[in-house]
């Protein structure tokens, strides 16, 4: 693999985690992340989907005007979330258990929009495929990550096994939804300062800024 | 209108700018669409088949029978039958919890007694309190119980028509209690139903 092959793969899994580092994605983090089992589910449902749109998207970069460009990706996206959750239903039923209800989420994550946005419309196709694994990686791993640390302090097990659970009394407010933005913050925070140490920036919040759409909208990131 | 649909084509050709975005977007809308349905089509009956076994499944951990009929009443009420002898009635009720609906299914058998209560989904309960009625300890208290079951915050007793509530979990505790007593209303209003038919029947003969 070239070399620069490789740094759009790893690229998603550190230095631009999508969670941490991009802040994208940030609901259906707070959302599924109650044990780490959820985690790596949502995150290899998303990271599917990523790769399929990514591709797709790329490949029809030409073809898409910039002014429909948006609602251009969403059906994309959209179309193809619905046909993988039939087929999934359908012909791997034991896989619908697992990831069923974490499909439907991925339409409105904004991991997917994002990448097509940021990388798929200026990237040609291999590119954009090792962009999505990369990403779906960082934000698997990210996930998997806040809810081991979610579910050990709220009910004292990790990936269901018993750890503290016979001899400290669980936090059950660690799985509740405040306890997401605990660990949220905290886990940015910790990412911010290992980004400082090791000379590179912090995350930045500059409202509209951020978001991968500001091009697109009025304001242009001003607000 | 030849004047008209001059217009609209000058202005087709001079400003790809309109014309471009609409063609493509629908172009794109046009080809999801018809790949949708073409999923759909290849894959409507297994999810069918797959949804009707996993609701049969979960039936016959209730009452083991035969055949699950689904009955002509209001609700979603199942007669469990082996051959033509009634083993039981499996109702799908939903409650009002704490987070969302809680959705559960109660066996009653023929004489009006719970066999069984199977909570299908308690999703939207707070996680560590209110899921705790999805543990069988909490809900093998409705077996052998009947009509009208009431809540108490500890402290029941198992003689009369009482269960226990969850330990800081109230509301969760009443969703299920209160799905049960709907139960128990929607095989009410069937039996009143078959009686009904059964006693015009005979005025004919």
């Amino acid at each position: 693999m070239k070399k620069e092959n490789l740094k759009y793969l790893t690229n998603g899994i550190i230095k631009e985690n999508p969670v941490l580092r991009l802040v994208l994605g940030t609901c259906p983090t707070l959302a599924v992340t109650t044990a780490a089992i959820n985690g790596i589910g949502m995150g290899v449902a998303a990271t599917v989907v990523l790769v399929g749109s990514n591709l797709v998207i790329s490949l029809l970069r030409n073809i898409i005007p910039d002014k429909v460009r948006i609602p251009a990706y969403i059906t994309v996206i959209a179309g193809f979330v619905t046909v993988v959750q039939m087929l999934v239903k359908a012909f791997l039923p034991s896989i619908d258990a697992a990831l069923g209800i974490y499909l439907p989420l991925i339409v409105v994550n904004c991991i997917i929009l994002g990448r097509a946005e940021m990388f798929a419309s200026k990237n040609s196709v291999l590119p954009s495929v090792l962009d999505g694994i990369g990403m779906g990686i960082g934000f698997t791993a990210t996930l998997t990550l806040m809810g081991a640390i979610r579910e050990i302090i709220g009910a004292g097990t990790v990936f269901g096994l018993p750890i503290t659970a016979g001899f400290i009394d669980p936090m059950i407010v660690m799985l509740l939804p405040p306890g997401g933005f605990f660990v949220f913050g905290i886990l940015v925070a910790v990412s911010n300062k290992l980004a400082t140490m090791s000379g590179k920036k912090a995350v930045e919040h500059t409202g509209c800024g951020e978001c991968p759409m500001k091009d697109a909208c009025k304001t242009g990131g001003e607000a | 209108m030849s004047n008209i649909l001059n217009k609209i084509k000058s202005l087709l050709n001079s400003n790809s700018d309109i014309f471009r975005p609409i063609a493509v977007l629908t172009a794109i809308c046009l080809v999801v669409a018809i790949l949708l349905s073409f999923t759909n089509l290849i894959t409507k009956d297994t999810i069918a088949n797959m949804e009707l076994k996993a609701s049969n499944d979960a039936m016959s951990v209730l009452i083991s029978a035969e055949k699950y009929e689904k009955a002509d009443v209001e609700g979603e009420l199942y007669i469990a039958k082996n051959g033509e002898e009634v083993k039981g009635y499996i109702v799908k009720t939903v409650g009002r919890g704490y987070g969302g609906d809680v959705v559960i299914m109660t066996a009653i058998s023929t004489d009006k007694k719970v066999m069984g209560v199977k909570i299908l989904s308690a999703a939207d309960e707070t996680p560590g309190l209110g899921q705790n009625v999805t543990k069988e300890s909490f809900y093998s208290q409705y077996i052998g119980k009947t009509e009208n079951i009431t809540v108490l915050k500890n402290g029941a007793n198992s003689d009369k028509n009482e269960i226990n509530a969850v330990t800081g979990a109230t509301v969760s505790s009443k969703a299920v209690t209160g799905a049960v007593n709907k139960a128990f209303e929607c095989l009410n209003g069937y039996l009143k139903t078959t009686q009904v038919v059964t006693e015009t029947a005979g005025e004919v003969q």
